[in-house]
């Protein structure tokens, strides 16, 4: 099986996740920040071992690292928790649903407005230019993706951090497609909250994702529970990470996850980037020679881990179904990002999707390369 | 040995002021604290040596990390 869907979740992940998630299920069997016995202790300590090691890798402080169930639920608790009623939202033409939806409903339910700014093939120039024009006395939120779920793209997070900071606009990064694979860091770029999936590029469990929020930035959650601490009291705590992580926390997912980071963090960020690109690139070349094959390019001269393309007339899907049924996982249609998907023009059918990871190889590439050839030639 | 308790908002900042207090030689454990002592319920926090507060507080103070009041002196 060769899988090339590592946008949608990575797989395989290192050993040493698997091995350290099987080690905290049958030894850190307490409950997290529930009382101080042994084994409860030990939870805790998991739990606060991640924190130290995303916090350190995202620019943020330990307390300010909010462990959540996986990125929607993170940017659901920023957007949510940083706009105010009433008040005018700048999104990207490149979001997934995950922050065009939550945007939405905060139109229909507290009175909001949206702009969609364009990505602009990820020029800094002239997505700034845009947002000038776009920018309302009323604009309290702008929302961006990173780096794109669907295409060669990443946006420019330190400028459009500085047009933020300069207007007094709360900043959120979807860093979905973006944390584990370039440097993400939450003080350089001046954001308020940066939005990450732990399963992802950090090679973490399903389950787990990370809110990191700027210090002093107070939010409102989405549930409320106990917390282990101030019991007495009817509300949630006013600090992080309490504040916005009531109910219990999974020491195994925790541990997996932190393994994961430091997986990350050894092999490098840089390393894994290069080798991404290194295979983006390759396929690219591939594609790019074959007649009858279109390819949906982002940002001119980007390389992410990620090509989108479409095979002749063939509708995505079956695409995906032929590569399926030779042993090669792909994503298709239009992987919850719509208006990406307008933004670059693939059509209803949307296309197909393949997301390298770190465990992929050269000879990955060339095996889907010979699937695509076949499938061109005998579908058409 | 004669210890006091130092009340933290919650397991987290315990666990990074116990992190630092370790790392400069200070003995200290995380411990549950009697609800009946606070006026917010349940909270947890560091137990030190009695004699070493004053160096504790400092020590907190200038790694910005909130802590409470400091319960009085137990001996174990």
């Amino acid at each position: 099986m060769i899988y090339l869907d590592n946008g949608a979740t990575s797989f395989p992940k290192p050993h040493s996740v698997y091995s350290e998630m099987m080690k905290a299920m049958k030894t850190c069997g307490g409950n997290p920040g529930r009382g101080s016995n042994t084994l409860a202790r030990r939870a805790s300590d998991t739990i606060y071992k991640l924190r130290e090691c995303a916090a350190e890798m995202f620019g943020a402080e330990s307390e300010n690292v909010i462990l959540t169930y996986n990125a929607t639920h993170a940017l659901n608790l920023a957007i949510k928790g940083l706009a105010r009623d009433g008040c005018h939202i700048l999104m990207s033409d490149i979001e997934h649903n995950s922050v065009r939806r939550p945007v939405a409903s905060l139109c229909r339910q507290r009175g909001c407005t949206y702009d969609v700014y364009p990505s602009c093939g990820g020029d800094a120039g002239k997505i700034i230019e845009n947002l000038q024009k776009l920018v309302k006395d009323n604009t309290k939120l702008l929302v961006m993706c990173h780096t794109s779920n669907i295409a060669n793209l990443t946006l420019p997070a330190y400028e459009i951090g500085k047009f933020c900071r300069k207007r007094g606009i709360a900043y959120v990064i979807d860093a979905s497609q973006s944390a584990g694979h370039i440097p993400v860091d939450l003080k350089h770029f001046g954001a308020d909250a940066v939005c990450i999936p732990g399963h992802k590029g950090l090679y973490g469990p399903a389950g787990t994702g990370l809110l990191i929020i700027r210090d002093g930035q107070m939010i409102e959650g989405l549930m409320e529970g106990g917390s282990g601490v101030n019991s007495i009291e009817d509300t949630m705590p006013d600090f992080y990470p309490d504040r916005l992580e009531a109910g219990t926390l999974s020491a195994p997912l925790a541990a997996g996850l932190c393994r994961g980071i430091s997986w990350v963090r050894c092999v490098g960020i840089q390393n894994i980037h290069a080798h991404e690109c290194e295979l983006s690139g390759l396929l690219l070349d591939y594609l790019c020679d074959m007649d009858g094959i279109r390819v949906y390019n982002g940002g001119a001269g980007q390389l992410t881990s990620t090509v989108l393309f479409n095979v002749s007339a063939i509708p995505s899907v079956r695409v995906g179904e032929l590569l399926d049924n030779s042993g090669i996982c792909v994503r298709c249609g239009l992987h919850c990002s719509p208006l990406a998907h307008k933004t670059l023009k693939t059509g209803d059918g949307g296309a197909v999707r393949v997301s390298f990871g770190a465990f992929n190889t050269v000879d990955h590439v060339r095996r889907l390369v010979d699937e695509v050839h076949y499938i061109k030639k005998y579908e058409n | 040995m004669s210890e006091s308790i130092i009340t933290m908002r919650s397991e987290t900042y315990a666990a990074k002021a116990s992190k630092l207090l370790t790392r400069y030689g200070l003995r200290c454990r995380i411990v549950s604290v009697d609800p009946a002592l606070t006026s917010r319920g349940c909270s947890v926090g560091v137990a030190v040596n009695y004699y070493d507060v004053k160096e504790v507080k400092r020590l907190l103070n200038g790694a910005n990390i909130t802590f409470g009041e400091v319960l009085g002196q137990r001996e174990f």
